[in-house]
């Protein structure tokens, strides 16, 4: 419609989850506004990021390296691993500074309904991770959702009588009120609570 | 059409994730049949929605539909979360199967009230957890899919016809399924359909006219179910064109 190189950034950009075709438009245009060097700067940490980012041969997780940073770092407890669905959440549990342990990013969530199947997740890597390695404990820190739990359940029941399994408490936000709280989550609340001394 | 407020009980098919922190829902409701819907912030921490919109939720809904392809969630209460089938693989493939089916046999904005209830039932039946499937691990096997599945397709209008020859009328023997006739044949009909016993036919007989808490008492042997099984496949496969992902691993 404008150009062929311009439809096909559009058509590019259209690929893009959560992007339709107005939003799409609005980016190329925006790209084609801004200075040469911005737009190009773009382009090329895109190369880079493809060239060079790849997944950490033990745990999954996005690395420049062979192995990642939390991996490679002696001071983590590995025999302590955090099971999570996706690169992001690694991000999120690193955030609270509370975790020494290392991780294992499963890349999904098993959803039959969408067709993804134990195959299609690193759950076979985890499992040789835990007996190579003498894990003693994994955190399932997969998400509370439907396909989450499910895939907590499987790993765990996989992992009976291996080592000790733990799942990340449900629970109620901090600095929330009782009364909005939903019938779920305080429902797992109260079925987790645990004994004040 | 103008926008409007719609209160509807529904039961969440399936969850997508879409943009920074919403969701999108494929509801079967009662009301409006299948629809497509937008549950904006469900996926934050504090959203009010969020738990209560996973795939199984049973719910009243209230939405806002306008122009657009999708309504927006703008209120949720919960009846039933059917949370218990996450924590046990079986009765979630068994669950999944029931989901997918109505997925791909309702159309958006056909309401059908019974297929609504007969989902509600299955669910709350497979939560329940009660008469576990005795005869083996295979879900896509359990009499409580099949006969969910064999009332589904009455509803939808694909109830193959058992009682006699669907091609010449004859009463019997029927030996064979023909979906491209519509149901069972006999001997002379039967060149290139599917083979089945009787069995398989009194069997989904019995799943069709029993209520879905009937249809794990039935009794129905192992190989009756496969046949019954391979039938509902071979419907799906003609009149609709389409397989369920969730029947595809066997």
């Amino acid at each position: 419609m404008f150009s062929p190189v311009v439809d096909e950034l559009i058509s590019q950009l259209t690929r893009l989850p959560g992007v339709g075709t107005r939003t799409a438009q609005r980016l190329a245009f925006h790209l084609l506004r801004v200075p040469k060097e911005d737009a190009l700067a773009l382009a090329d940490a895109i190369r880079a990021a493809k060239e060079r980012v790849g997944f950490c041969r033990e745990c999954g997780n996005l690395t420049e390296e062979e192995v990642c940073r939390v991996c490679a770092d002696p001071r983590r407890d590995h025999t302590v691993v955090c099971v999570v669905e996706q690169p992001a959440d690694v991000l999120s549990l690193e955030r609270t500074h509370e975790y020494r342990g290392v991780y294992h990013v499963l890349g999904g969530a098993l959803s039959p309904l969408d067709g993804v199947e134990p195959e299609h997740l690193r759950i076979a890597a985890l499992l040789r991770r835990v007996e190579r390695d003498g894990v003693a404990e994994v955190v399932l820190a997969t998400n509370p959702t439907m396909t989450g739990e499910a895939t907590a359940g499987f790993i765990a029941e996989r992992l009976r009588g291996r080592t000790r399994v733990t799942r990340l408490a449900s629970g109620l936000p901090v600095g929330s009120d009782l009364e909005y709280a939903d019938e779920v989550t305080l429902g797992r609340a109260l079925s987790g609570r645990r004994e004040m001394a | 059409m103008g926008s409007r407020a719609q209160q509807a009980e529904a039961v969440v098919l399936r969850s997508l994730r879409f943009g920074e922190a919403d969701r999108i829902l494929h509801l079967f409701t009662k009301e409006l049949g299948r629809v497509g819907a937008i549950a904006k912030g469900a996926r934050k921490t504090r959203s009010r929605f969020g738990a209560r919109l996973e795939p199984f939720s049973h719910v009243e809904i209230q939405l806002h539909v306008g122009r657009g392809e999708l309504a927006t969630v703008t209120g949720v209460d919960l009846v039933r979360s059917h949370q218990a089938l996450a924590a046990d693989p079986y009765r979630l493939a068994v669950g999944s199967i029931g989901l997918e089916a109505v997925l791909k046999l309702f159309i958006d904005h056909d309401p059908s009230p019974r297929a609504f209830h007969a989902l509600v039932r299955f669910l709350d039946l497979l939560d329940d957890g009660g008469q576990p499937d005795p005869s083996g691990p295979d879900p896509a096997l359990d009499p409580l899919a099949l006969s969910l599945q064999l009332k589904l397709l009455w509803l939808a209008g694909y109830l193959p016809h058992l009682s006699s020859c669907a091609a010449c009328g004859r009463e019997g023997p029927l030996t064979a399924f023909s979906a491209r006739a519509g149901g069972a044949v006999c001997a002379a009909c039967g060149e290139g359909a599917l083979p089945a016993s009787a069995a398989a036919f009194l069997g989904m007989r019995a799943l069709l006219e029993q209520p879905l808490a009937g249809a794990r008492p039935a009794g129905l042997g192992a190989s009756a179910r496969r046949e019954t099984l391979a039938i509902v496949e071979a419907v799906y496969a003609e009149h609709g064109g389409f397989r369920l992902r969730t029947l595809a691993r066997r």
